[in-house]
Parts: structure tokens; sequence; C-alpha cells
């Protein structure tokens, strides 16, 4: 088998991954945060040991700032619906996953109203588009606008939308700025101090290589007292118990019920593995891949959308075919990939792909061979 | 020895504050406060030697780890 759906989820997972999670159901998965006994207090340890991770891994000093929750979306849902106040206006762009488009749309119930940023012409030099990107994001902010919240790199195509300049405009303009780093935690390094983000919302299972059942959003360091953020999930936190509301304090003002300890074990160790291997190593091996099947991919006569970017995914259709037959083939042979929409209509709208394509999406294990293997088999069609 | 404890707001800054007053040589342990000792019902603090509270607090106040209070005195 080959998988080539690593933007889903990575495929596989380091040894040290799977050995972690093993050793804490085997060993230590109390449940942290509620008892005092020693099981409690070994898991609670393996969880601050992830977020001290996590927060390095994202330039912090905070670990406490580290919100763990299911997955990339209710962490962007818990930092959209907590940072960006009711009857305001926030920009997102043309990228977005429905995890920011359908939350944001949502917060309409309580007057949000939104602008969706056209990003410029893919076409254009790098530099210019970023240039043309701030430009309409200065056109867009309105006297009512709050917040940008937006995706640093597409889950659709390698496009990197100018965060550190985002963070720079709304830090001068007194806006929030949320950032969905889906894509991109684990591929580029992400500061969350200097870059004036306010939360940075990621998953464990993507880039980071830790297994599903693990996100986080993470708020920046100048977030202490957070008894003014609303909550959307309250439950047991296993402290100020004789409280009827959630604690004021990150994390645990944000994270109720049981945490997800074996997946959070696990994401400990992607981190490990990330930064052991080093985050422009993985970077550099992707961009290969990418160059490579674009490449590829173009010979063959498929469609290649945003071909000048090279990254981690690679979206196309094959001429006469559809993106779901075109997938099929590739499983048929063994070959993963996902076609559709990929949860972004919005993107794929923006990039004009009709009715949807095919997505493969390469992780550091992914090959040359194994791109070899799939252009072999769609020669043959 | 009298130990006393220092209140916590939760596991997550009962560990950060372990794990600072350990960096200046400071044992601690942490434990689970009975309710009725607390205002607010379930608390986490760290145990640690009466004589050495004051350094301890200081520790913490340098370090910007908040504490809640200081639980009294037990054997």
């Amino acid at each position: 088998m080959i998988y080539f759906d690593n933007a889903a989820t990575t495929f596989p997972k380091p040894r040290g991954v799977r050995d972690e999670v093993a050793r804490c159901l085997r060993e230590y998965c109390g449940n942290p945060g509620r008892g005092a006994h020693r099981l409690s207090l070994a898991a609670a340890e393996k969880v601050y040991d992830t977020r001290r991770a996590a927060a390095a891994l994202l330039g912090s000093d905070a670990p406490e700032n580290v919100v763990f929750t299911l997955n990339t979306t209710y962490a962007l849902n818990i930092a959209l619906k907590s940072l960006i106040p009711p009857r305001c206006h926030v920009v997102i762009s043309s990228l977005e996953h429905n995890s920011v488009y359908r939350a944001v749309r949502a917060m309409g119930e309580s007057g949000v109203e939104y602008t969706v940023l056209d990003i410029p012409d893919i076409s254009l030099p790098y530099g210019k588009f970023c240039d043309v990107f701030m430009d309409r994001l200065r056109t867009a902010v309105r006297p009512d606008t709050k917040a940008v919240a937006m995706t640093h790199v597409s889950n659709l195509v390698p496009i990197r939308l100018p965060a550190e300049r985002v963070g720079a405009f709304c830090a001068e303009r007194g806006l929030r700025f949320i950032l969905d780093a889906a894509q991109s935690a684990g591929i580029y390094d992400i500061d969350i101090t200097s870059m004036n983000i306010d939360a940075v919302c990621a998953p464990g299972h993507k880039a980071l290589y830790g297994p599903q059942g693990v996100g986080m959003a993470v708020f920046n360091p100048k977030y202490r007292d957070v008894h003014a953020l609303p909550t959307i999930i309250e439950g047991g936190s296993g402290v100020n118990s004789a409280e009827p509301v959630m604690p004021a304090f990150l994390p645990e003002r944000f994270e109720a019920g049981t945490l997800p300890t074996p997946a959070i074990a696990g994401l400990c160790e992607g981190i490990r593995f990330v930064s052991g291997v080093g985050t422009a190593n993985i970077r550099a091996q992707l961009e290969y891949l990418g160059e490579y099947m674009t490449r590829g991919l173009t010979k063959l006569g498929a469609v290649v959308y945003a071909p000048q970017y090279y990254g981690e995914s690679v979206l196309f259709n094959v001429p006469d075919m559809t993106c779901t037959e075109a997938s099929r083939r590739l499983d048929d042979a063994g070959i993963c990939t996902r076609p559709g929409l990929h949860c972004a209509p919005l993107g794929h709208k923006t990039l004009a792909t009709g009715d949807g394509a095919v997505r493969a999406s390469f992780s550091y294990f992914n090959t040359t061979r194994e791109i070899d293997a799939m252009l072999r088999e769609m020669r043959s069609w | 020895m009298q130990l006393c404890t220092i209140s916590q707001s939760s596991i997550t800054y009962a560990v950060k504050a372990r794990d600072a007053l350990a960096d200046a040589a400071l044992p601690s342990r942490i434990v689970k406060l009975d309710p009725s000792r607390t205002r607010r019902g379930c608390a986490y603090g760290l145990e640690i030697d009466c004589r050495m509270v004051n350094s301890a607090v200081g520790i913490l106040d340098r370090r910007g780890i908040s504490y809640s209070e200081i639980v009294g005195a037990q054997s």
C-alpha cells in the first residue's frame, strides 16, 4: 500500500509514537487532574510534558496556555468563539477549511459578520502575492472588525498565507489573530509571540505525527486571567468543583471532561520526532516530493492546481475522468488519495476545480519510488 | 517535620510550580487538598516543609507562578 493522504492524517506514525501510546495504556494511564494517586499524577506529568513540548515548538514559554482538544476543529471553535465577541466583524480568507468558515458563519447567530478576503492571483510571484493580500486585508477591515481568522497553509495546495505580516498588521490595529495551523504545524516554524498570534490551532495527528484524538488551541502567553472569555463546553475540570462555572484560568477553562491521555502521550513523542528531524528538513523533503509529483503529473497531461507551489500536497484532476473515479482507480492499485472538496469548498471555488479534485499529500516517510509507482499506474489508464 | 501546602489553581500549575521549586533544589510533593480546606472545592497543592514556605513562595513569585493560599501546618 502507498499512502498519499497525509493531509488528512499522517500514516504511518514514528515508532516512538506507537510505543508511547502502548506504554501509556500499559503503565500509567490514570485520569490526569482528577485524583492525586500515583497513576493520576503519572498521567498528569505526561500531559504537562506534552504541553511544555507544544509550547516550545510554537515559541511560547507558557505550557499552561496549551489547551488540548479532540482535534483542530474543536480547537478552532474554542478559539474563535472565545476570542471573537458578539456583534462584530471578522475577516477570513478564500482558502478556509470548513472548520473556520462554518464556525464563523454560525457565529452570525450572535451578530458576527464576516468578509471572505479573496486571495490574489496565484500566478503572481510569491512576494507580490503577499503584498496584494495585505492590500486586500487593509481594505477588508472595517471600524467594527475585531479579528482575522485564517489558515496558515491551505489544505488543498501548499500556498502559505503571510501570517507574520498579518500578525503585525493585527497588532498594529488592535485586532485578534487566530491561525489555523492544521497543515503547517510541524512543517513551518510558528512563533506565537513574535508573530502576534492570539491563538494557534493545530492537530496532533497530521504533521506532528501523533495519534488521532488530540488537537490543541495554544493561546498567546499574554492570556492569563481568561474569566472574560466565554466557554463553549462546560463540565468537570478537576478543580474548583464547588464553583458552578468553569475555572477562570487556562488550560482548564477550556478542557471540560477527561483528556485523551494516550493520544496526548503519543503527541509528545510526535513533537519530539519533529523537533529531532527539524522542520526545515521536513519541509525540504515535502517540497522535493511535491515538485517531483507535480512534474510527473504534468507530463502525463493531468491538470495540476497551483503547480508553482511545491509542498505537502498536490491537487490535480485527470482529463475525462471524475476525481472520485481517478481516486478509486488509484485505490484499486493500492494507492491512497482523497478526492472531492476536502471540507474546503471556499478553496475549491478559489482554485476553480469545478466538482473537486484528487489530493495526494505526503509525510516525511514518503518516497519518490512511491510517486513513480503512482505515475506508472496512471500511465496505464 | 511540619508540612504546609501551597494551594495551586490546578494540576497544571501544581506540576509547573513543583518543577520550579525542584529547579531550586526545593523538594515538594503534589497532593490533593480536602475540599473542607479550600474555598472552592477540589484543588491541588504542593506539600512542603513549613520552614521552606517563604523560600518557595519567593521562587514562585519570581517565576510568575501564581498560587491561591498557604494551607496550615500538618505534622
